[in-house]
């Protein structure tokens, strides 16, 4: 799974991955649930990748300390890319 | 061209030169050029933006204490050698000391061979410990030695120059990256955790960089697999921003060049593509504000994309027609085979290139159904869904997910979407901010203040001077289009409502922390305000200033904060009924 993949959950929830972190050891995704008309909507999760010899799987991150560290992470990274960002982006 | 005569031509004369045969292949290749010079461009700061999180974990470590992980030039390494000799010397004292102290002990009993006073059990403890102390130290000392050679002869065999030079180069920096995250032990001999997190923050934003450049790289290496079609098609030898394609090879990208200064062969023709950056042409596409490429066009005939998806569309209304992005080319996409539609007089479908009428070729993408859940997954190496957002007002909130908690969910399909940066990077930070009101931490505090800074940068960049004429300019191009330019506005201003709220949600958040969410904080902010569409603001207060960004020397006649969101607010809504 990558940044800007749109992944599909359990051949039902569609999810578009906005950005990646790493944090002791695991891999977190910043990810927005898509309607059904592929439209990005309001919930906004921090999803944990766990890889098994069957397949990718996420899980749902509630911890508070790791929300607030990814989230932070997250946070630096859009300012990155938004400071990248020229007029000719928008 | 002539056999037996060498020559370098500059692009704008290969241009004229082709202008008379091709002249699609000449738009085609006029693409390509901009579509290298910019992503190179583009690649530049990511590149530097990686040096320098590396530059600040060496920092990290160097204020530790600790070897610098990150050698990022020839004066590093030898820094990195000094700093392993002086450690060295630092145990070679460290293991002489116990020495000593083990020495003046044995010293005590031969004094007294029959133990007629024996050593107290301290004297006999400290004797043990510095015992097991010099034995330590010594082999640490022999093994350390050992390395410091080893690196020391290899270093003598390093070219300062070339080395230099390679630490330029991504994929170094990408081993150097790798190489860490492979061996973190030097991570975890670190035991303050926020030093562990602004280590892990700058290197989650190295990745992002990493795959920014990456993404850079793939379109250049488009753009050189096209220069070396057009090298083979012509059998000459092409000179781009110094490398030399050459014809007849059938590698991709970055892997047919060769060095140019490197002795090349003497061959019948060669043209030089050089001084890209004075090639800088008027980019021919530009990006409208709902994420779609519009071509601008002044002739009434059909010299453009833009004026190609017009006529496509009235000869065929019940399609669906649009532009799309790849990379930073155009695409045309169509939601029915491309042997269904009536094609604008003189145009024809060319397979592997697209619709042409000899000077215009715009590629096709076929998308015959919309994708949904039970599509089969597409190829991911042709990223052909576009996300067409648009943003709703509130905001998301960790109770109400469609994601279940403490549920494992399987990843049955990963699919590539496109996004417009812009629209990016709204959906993320409203999806931050929502996500980071839900904590009750200083961590939130910190992140909501990080997060000001980019919504007010995406503001001020939507609202630019230069977006609004951009906006003007596609009103110009729609002017018989009325719906679709109020749709324009009405995403626009949908954007900029998702931004003030996202931007309440922040502020809120802030002044929360600070203690009072109703009223305006105690202390006003320090710091000088300025409407110029993308104001600057950093908060004070009796936060922990380590969380916060660096803050600026202020105006103490700024407003306060809470003054200052009203008159964002108002500036907002200023705009929004323009």
């Amino acid at each position: 799974m990558n940044v800007d993949n749109v992944i599909t959950l359990n051949d039902d929830i569609n999810c578009l991955l906005l950005d990646k972190a790493n944090f002791q050891g695991n891999i977190y995704f910043l990810a927005v649930v898509l309607d059904e008309n592929e439209e990005p909507t309001d919930d906004t999760v921090v999803l944990k990748e766990i890889d098994k010899p069957d397949g990718t799987y996420v899980l749902k991150e509630d911890n508070d300390f790791i929300l607030s560290q990814v989230l932070g992470m997250f946070t630096k990274s859009l300012n990155t890319f938004v400071n990248n960002m020229h007029e000719n982006d928008i | 061209m002539n056999e037996g005569i060498s020559e370098r031509i500059s692009i704008e004369k290969i241009i004229a030169l082709l202008q008379s045969q091709d002249k699609g292949l000449v738009d085609r290749l006029q693409t390509a050029c901009n579509n290298y010079e910019i992503a190179s461009r583009r690649s530049l700061p990511y590149m530097n933006d990686i040096r320098e999180s590396f530059g600040r974990i060496n920092n990290i470590y160097h204020e530790l204490g600790m070897a610098s992980p990150f050698a990022l030039s020839y004066a590093d390494l030898r820094a990195g050698l000094d700093a392993r000799l002086a450690k060295i010397k630092e145990l070679e004292k460290r293991r002489d000391d116990a020495h000593a102290v083990c020495d003046q002990i044995e010293q005590m009993r031969r004094s007294d061979p029959l133990h007629r006073t024996p050593l107290d059990p301290e004297t006999i403890k400290k004797d043990e410990e510095n015992m097991r102390i010099w034995t330590e130290t010594a082999n640490i000392v022999s093994t350390s030695w050992e390395e410091y050679r080893k690196e020391e002869e290899k270093i003598k065999g390093i070219n300062e120059e070339e080395f230099n030079r390679r630490c330029e180069n991504y994929t170094y920096l990408r081993e150097l990256y790798d190489n860490y995250n492979k061996n973190k032990r030097s991570l975890e001999e670190i035991d303050d955790e926020m030093v562990k997190y602004n280590i892990a923050k700058e290197l989650s934003g190295i990745n992002v960089a990493f795959d920014n450049v990456q993404g850079k790289y793939d379109v250049m290496d488009e753009s050189m697999s096209f220069f070396k079609d057009v090298s083979s098609k012509l059998g000459i030898e092409i000179i781009v921003d110094g490398q030399i394609i050459e014809p007849g090879k059938r590698n991709k990208g970055k892997d047919i060049v060769t060095d140019a200064k490197e002795p090349t062969p003497k061959i019948a023709n060669k043209v030089e593509i050089d001084k890209i950056d004075q090639l800088a042409i008027e980019e021919p596409v530009f990006k409208g504000s709902l994420g779609k490429d519009i071509v601008d066009t002044k002739d009434e005939e059909i010299n453009n994309s833009f004026k190609l998806v017009e006529e496509l569309r009235k000869l065929n209304p019940t399609a669906k027609i649009s532009f799309v992005r790849d990379g930073i080319t155009n695409n045309i996409k169509v939601n029915k085979p491309i042997n269904t539609l009536t094609l604008p007089a003189g145009f024809k479908y060319l397979t592997n290139e697209g619709l042409s009428n000899g000077t215009l070729t715009i590629p096709i993408i076929e998308e015959i159904e919309k994708v949904n859940v039970n599509q089969e997954l597409p190829n991911m190496d042709k990223p052909n869904n576009v996300i067409n957002n648009s943003p709703n007002v509130n905001l998301a909130s960790k109770n109400s997910s469609r994601i279940a908690s403490n549920q494992e969910f399987k990843v049955s399909k990963i699919r590539w979407a496109k996004m417009v940066p812009y629209i990016k990077s709204v959906i993320t930070m409203t999806g931050i901010a929502g996500m980071a009101k839900d904590l009750n931490t200083d961590q939130a505090t910190s992140i909501n203040a990080d997060l000001s800074q980019s919504l007010q940068k995406t503001y001020g960049l939507l609202v630019s001077k230069n977006n609004n004429e951009r906006i003007s300019e596609i009103e110009n191009v729609l002017s018989e289009q009325g719906s679709d330019v109020k749709k324009n506005n009405d995403i626009i201003h949908k954007l900029k409502n998702k931004l003030i709220n996202a931007w309440k949600v922040v502020s809120k958040g802030v002044r929360t922390a600070l203690g009072d969410t109703d009223k305006p904080p105690k202390k006003p902010p320090m710091t000088p305000l300025s409407f110029s569409l993308a104001p600057q603001v950093n908060f004070a207060g009796d936060i922990n200033p380590d969380l916060l960004p660096p803050l600026e020397v202020g105006d103490a006649s700024a407003p306060s904060q809470e003054q200052w969101l009203q008159d964002f607010s108002n500036e907002m809504h200023k705009d929004l009924g323009r």
